[in-house]
């Protein structure tokens, strides 16, 4: 039986939604991470060294992706489903935007000259930012889990689905 | 027990949906902030040339008078640096600056706190006897977490005594403040310049014409940089 989700994903409109956040948080994790330049031309640049981080920053953009367009499937056409996946997605994403955005070489200068609140933030990123690769396992464990979890709920509310039909 | 309301479903996929937006709204942000401190380098002369100039106290790799010249901003405490330091600047000097292709600076910008500042007034004071890029090599081979503690005052010390510098005209330097002056002038520079990050280079070729790497970009970028402004 091929899985629910892949269902969910053959259709147009949650495909290219899959497919537009993943771009996105693709584009906003290489970014951060310095994988890709936009100037003086564009560059995408990655260190035979830094693989693992430029993996699972494609890894945690597809699952973004996915459990996104899953969890607004899910909340859309599945009667009183819990939401406690769409949370636990969203913590993961968020977990996912942390790891991502804590190292920025852009971000963490724009806060720390900001000052007052900018200061302090700016100081908490770079106490994250020597928990970046936990936070980014952590981000892959979440998202991992509500991809497993929407995928049975998908299963379960599909086979109740069917065996609630009248017989004829 | 499935009991949510539908208002708790419509607040998740709401959350979902702006974390999405958000993040692609940060994406054009980022593209727009780093577009924005772009000037283009025809008619007027380009106005960042007023800090992008070699002062007397700077430590200059490769012939001062090359067409090329290379700016850094950064910081000793900044991981980005440290990479572009042990990953690509090795072939920048090897290929471009040994070359007299290019010179190469390096001027502080720092956000990291205090030890960043010491750092960059230890260098300065190397600098004084003439190791300037000994005590840059030293820090960034040494460089451990941000304000981890590796680059205190015991440690800045340490490293000059490692490199045999004169320890009284060090102490009289560091401690003196010598150089605090040129660290808040090259902070106000790279303000000045639209720095919004570390490390930044400018690449300033001849007719003033000024291109801004932003990064630990390749080695390949700056060659094809320092190229079309000697071809061009």
């Amino acid at each position: 039986m091929a899985p629910q989700l892949l269902g969910v994903l053959r259709r147009p409109t949650f495909g290219l939604l899959s497919l537009g956040i993943t771009l996105s948080f693709a584009l906003l994790f290489l970014y951060s991470d310095g994988f890709i330049f936009f100037f003086p031309y564009f560059v995408l640049y990655v260190p035979l060294d830094s693989t693992p981080y430029f993996l699972l920053d494609l890894v945690i953009s597809t699952l973004s992706g996915i459990v996104t367009s899953g969890s607004i499937y899910q909340l859309r056409f599945v009667p009183y489903v819990s939401s406690r996946n769409a949370g636990t997605g969203l913590a993961g994403m968020l977990a996912a935007v942390v790891a991502g955005a804590c190292p920025c070489m852009y971000l963490l200068p724009l806060l720390a000259l900001a000052g007052g609140a900018g200061g302090v933030l700016g100081a908490l990123g770079i106490v994250l930012n020597n928990f970046q690769i936990p936070i980014k396992l952590l981000s892959l464990a979440l998202l991992g889990l509500v991809l497993l979890t929407l995928e049975r709920s998908l299963g379960a509310y599909c086979r109740i689905s069917l065996e609630s039909q009248p017989l004829r | 027990m499935m009991k949510s309301g539908r208002g708790d479903n419509r607040k998740v996929a709401i959350g979902v949906a702006a974390i999405a937006v958000v993040g692609a709204i940060l994406v054009l942000a980022l593209y727009q902030i780093q577009n924005s401190s772009r000037v283009t380098s025809t008619g007027a002369p380009d106005p960042r040339l007023a800090y992008l100039t070699i002062l007397p106290g700077y430590a200059v790799l490769g012939p001062r008078n090359a067409t090329v010249t290379i700016f850094e901003f950064g910081d000793f405490q900044c991981p980005t640096c440290d990479n572009w330091f042990k990953t690509q600047e090795p072939q920048v000097l090897q290929n471009l600056v040994d070359t007299g292709r290019a010179n190469f600076v390096w001027r502080d910008f720092e956000y990291y706190g205090i030890d960043s500042t010491n750092a960059s007034q230890a260098a300065y004071a190397a600098g004084e006897q003439g190791k300037f890029w000994q005590f840059y090599d030293l820090l960034y081979t040494n460089q451990g977490g941000i304000n981890s503690g590796w680059a205190n005052k015991a440690n800045l010390f340490g490293f000059a005594q490692s490199l045999g510098l004169n320890m009284t005209q060090f102490g009289s330097s560091f401690n003196g403040g010598k150089y605090l002056n040129m660290v808040t002038t090259n902070f106000n520079d790279g303000k000045k310049l639209g720095i919004t990050g570390t490390p930044t280079f400018f690449v300033v070729g001849p007719h003033g014409k000024v291109v801004e790497i932003i990064g630990s970009q390749p080695y390949s970028v700056f060659q094809d940089t320092v190229n079309s402004m000697l071809n061009g």
